[in-house]
């Protein structure tokens, strides 16, 4: 008896079918839609797709937890969530956020980076950064994602060209790009070690690890050394990684069979597996709060801020919340910031506006049900005496939110731009960038919210109006002799970390050697920003300044740790704001320069505050018009009176 | 207010009640003067170093705070006047600006500047005195107000977040300069320092306008007085009186 085709065709169907459902292996949607976790007792695979056997061979390649993962989870869907898209130049930017700080106490530089446009940040291309070099010096606290991991093979297309179009897009004069810091020549493979450093994955164990055994510390120690495809699995634990790929050359060929005894080896931990191969993955659908912590914790730089034991934790974690209670998301992690007038694609359309302070706290009309307010057991504001305008002209966080205002802004320290949760010799409060925080600023909708703050400092070029960054190989390349590094010194070990800061004639040298190292075809300035201004140098060679856009603040809205009713700001008192003293309006905002030249510009609360600061200026210049219009008028009556008085009696 | 005419070298111009609220008035305003400017001294040290060792700044507050009670009080009484007796909504309806003001100062301008012969004829009030009068008003306004503000800055915060506490200060010490020049320059001119009155109109004390004066500087009020009396002695209307 002869099969028909049709039949042939059926019998294939099913099988491929039962195939299918047996093996979660050769699934990418297996689901259990149990709110019960499921047990992560898996196997795992390298970047190739090759299933690791460690219980067969010990030494092997590293495995990635993007083709892992994707066995059972829609990894291309989850890299598109917020943190992994950090690299993405067509998201939405949403609400500015913190940036990726390029930091340098060599050149004095500290310049706010983001791929996102945020008004503000600098591209990491402005600096002549490839996405690679980006990567080396933030891997530490990005979780990966796209943009880091689909360079492995394409050392050849230059992301060189692609980082000077984007630039050309930003308005920054084409002649500047001249200056050098930004050719593609410097950019090209001699730069692109992706083929050695291998792809810097998303990582999903950074978040989802339910135990404190993943090693962030030790991931970002293998991304400083350029083993990028291998801090996954060092940070996990399953092996031990010997080696650096920052020691093979440019020209190495990891295709060259005769020298792949060179890169980094990977030697599992066999008895992390069965005999099937399969190690358990301690995983958890809600990541924990102290996974959030290491890359969103701040660190109080300032003398005058209470110690860690005397400040209280977040009221929402205090009450037993999570931080992924808010900032929830779908499997697309496209995550929920919390802010209002959010919007997004994805969950996020689902999610934006309900997780925010004034959807679970106030009561809004015409609510319908089920209410977001009082969600979650929310306690609902009544704001009982304090006038409407208040939540009209102020974000929340301003009452409620960050350090309690002083006589100046407090200077801290983040995760992000202070490398906190690495363990470093010579931690110092006086390390580099300088963020200052709280500084309450008008924000783009209008209302004032409180901020962290950056003055940028960097070296650049001015053609016509505009300034732009000059790239980092330029500067380091033309003031190598012109500035000190700041040493270490036995006595004094605080003055390792912190700036030196520039005198007037190390600013004037090292404009002067800038200069030099232009292209003599470019009209163009050196100018070195910093501290709110721009430095130049003038006709007789000395240091000037003046004021430019290029050299304004970075600010961006924190909103932890949130405090409570009793501990806001006006709860017992309206004149926490309302005095002639008070820190909200009158407070110092630090201007941190890296310069004695010229002392820093002072800064209040209120010029960060613009309609507040017009209408004072507004009506304190009315009423002196009124008096100098009143006045004149009234004197030129007396005058007129006077002598017609005189004349009168003359004639008579 | 109904003017006397018992003695023919002196009319009536100011009842008791006027001359009490402008007694008032006076004292509390020229209190405020003095004290305000020290207070305003010893808010900046760095300008006048004398004052960072003076101690008494707390009795001068009160002192100044006394004189903005006495402020208060009569220009609430005057407003009670102004609404509630017959004498007080008569002054009042004359002190409202009319066209024939407009008019008065073009044609007192001219008089100025030698293109017209004559003043123009004014009424009981003038317009320079209608605006000493409504100075006073705006003054009151803004005075009370913004100091209202600072002494009670808790409530205003509350009540009056709009009008935040730098703002008034600022306010209140602007509107305080244009009124003390206004009062120094103006008012002492049209009352003291004018020829035709130095050293000085006795008119706030006995509330009496010589009779040439009147003739001379409110002509129309005079008519009008003269037009009274007719009317008051002849009998045909002495009858309706």
């Amino acid at each position: 008896m002869t099969m028909s085709k049709r039949s042939l065709f059926f019998i294939a169907a099913v099988l491929l079918m039962f195939t299918k459902l047996g093996l979660c292996d050769e699934d990418d949607d297996y689901r259990t839609d149990s709110r019960s976790p499921y047990v992560h007792l898996i196997n795992i695979y390298d970047a190739d797709g090759e299933k690791i056997a460690p219980q067969e061979r010990e030494f092997g390649e590293p495995y990635s937890p993007a083709a892992t993962c994707s066995k059972c989870h829609d990894v291309d869907d989850v890299n598109e969530g917020w943190h992994f898209n950090a690299g993405e130049t067509d998201i939405a930017p949403g609400r500015q956020g913190e940036p990726w700080i390029w930091t340098d106490p060599a050149t004095r530089t500290a310049l706010p980076l983001s791929y996102r446009e945020w008004p503000g940040t600098y591209r990491p291309s402005a600096l002549g950064l490839t996405d690679w070099q980006f990567a080396l010096r933030f891997g530490r606290h990005l979780p990966g994602g796209p943009i880091f991991q689909q360079k492995q093979n394409t050392a050849a297309d230059s992301g060189a060209q692609k980082a000077l179009d984007e630039f050309e897009e930003f308005d920054v004069p084409a002649d500047i790009l001249a200056l050098g810091g930004h050719d593609v020549d410097d950019h090209g493979a001699a730069k692109e070690r992706w083929k050695i450093s291998g792809a810097l994955e998303n990582d999903c164990l950074i978040c989802h690890s339910g135990n404190m055994r993943y090693s962030a510390d030790l991931r970002a120690s293998m991304i400083a050394h350029q083993n990028f495809k291998w801090a996954p699995v060092a940070a996990s634990g399953l092996a031990s990684v010997m080696g650096y790929a920052e020691n093979l050359p440019d020209n190495y060929d990891p295709d060259d069979f005769t020298s792949a005894a060179q890169l980094p080896r990977t030697k599992y931990r066999r008895y992390l597996f069965d005999d099937q191969g399969q190690a358990y993955f301690d995983i958890v659908r809600a990541p924990k709060d102290e996974r959030c912590y290491f890359c969103h914790s701040t660190h109080g730089a300032d003398p005058s801020l209470p110690p860690r034991f005397q400040r209280d934790k977040d009221v929402h974690l205090r009450a037993g919340m999570h931080c992924v209670d808010c900032h929830r998301h779908g499997l697309d992690h496209a995550m929920s910031r919390g802010y209002e007038g959010e919007t997004g694609a994805g969950s996020l359309r689902v999610t934006a506006g309900t997780l925010t302070c004034r959807a679970c706290h106030i009561e809004q009309e015409g609510e319908t049900q089920p209410a977001t307010a009082g969600r979650l057991g929310a306690p609902l504001a009544d704001h009982e005496d304090l006038p409407i305008v208040h939540l009209e002209e102020l974000e929340c966080t301003v009452c409620h939110s960050g350090n309690w205002p002083g006589d100046r802004t407090y200077r801290v320290q983040t995760a992000m731009a202070h490398a906190l949760g690495l363990a470093q010799e010579h931690r110092s409060p006086s390390d580099p960038p300088y963020i200052t925080e709280p500084v309450f600023v008008r924000q783009e909708n209008g209302k004032i919210g409180v901020h962290r703050m950056i003055w940028p400092s960097f070296w650049g070029a001015m053609v016509g109006d505009a300034i732009a960054p000059l790239g980092i190989e330029q500067v380091n390349k033309a003031l190598e002799d012109a500035l000190k590094a700041p040493q270490e010194t036995e006595e004094d070990e605080e003055a390792l970390k912190g700036w030196e800061p520039l005198g007037s004639e190390e600013i004037a040298t090292a404009l002067q050697a800038l200069q030099a190292s232009f292209d003599d075809s470019v009209t163009s300035k050196a100018v070195f920003v910093s501290g709110g201004v721009a430095h130049h140098l003038n006709h007789a060679g000395s240091v000037d300044t003046f004021e430019h856009p290029a050299a304004a603040s970075y600010s961006w809205p924190l909103a932890h740790d949130v405090r409570g009713e009793g501990q806001s700001m006006g709860a017992l008192e309206c004149t926490d704001c309302h005095a002639d003293n008070s820190p909200f309006f009158f407070g110092k905002v630090a201007v941190d320069g890296t310069t004695t030249a010229s002392p820093a510009p002072s800064s209040r609360q209120i010029d960060m505050q613009g309609e507040y600061e017009l209408e004072y200026v507004r009506v304190g210049l009315a009423f002196k018009w009124l008096i100098i219009v009143t006045m004149t008028l009234l004197i030129l009556h007396i005058l007129a009176d006077l002598i017609q008085q005189l004349v009168r009696r003359s004639k008579t | 207010m109904s003017a006397s005419y018992e003695k023919p070298e002196m009319a009536q111009r100011f009842s008791l009640q006027y001359r009490i609220q402008h007694l008032v008035l006076l004292l509390a305003v020229l209190t405020l003067i003095f004290t305000g400017a020290f207070l305003w001294f010893m808010g900046r040290p760095e300008l006048f170093w004398w004052s960072q060792d003076f101690e008494g700044i707390d009795a001068i507050r009160v002192i100044h705070r006394i004189a903005a009670s006495a402020l208060i009080a009569v220009s609430l009484y005057h407003t009670l006047f102004t609404i509630f007796t017959r004498e007080g909504r008569r002054e009042f309806w004359l002190l409202l600006p009319r066209w024939k003001d407009v008019a008065d100062v073009t044609q007192n301008s001219m008089y100025f500047l030698g293109l017209r012969e004559e003043r123009p004829k004014f009424g009981r009030y003038t317009y320079y005195e209608k605006f000493d009068y409504w100075a006073v008003y705006w003054g009151c306004v803004i005075m009370i107000g913004t100091g209202l503000v600072l002494w009670f800055d808790q409530l205003a915060a509350s009540v009056a977040p709009w009008l935040p506490y730098r703002l008034a200060a600022e306010v209140h010490a602007d509107e305080a300069v244009l009124a003390t020049l206004a009062l120094f320059v103006w008012h002492f001119y049209n009352v003291h320092f004018n020829p035709k009155k130095f050293p000085g109109s006795l008119t706030w004390l006995h509330g009496k306008i010589p009779l040439g004066e009147l003739k001379a500087d409110h002509p129309l009020e005079y008519e009008s007085m003269l037009q009274e009396k007719d009317e008051a002695e002849s009998p045909e209307t002495g009858k309706k009186h």
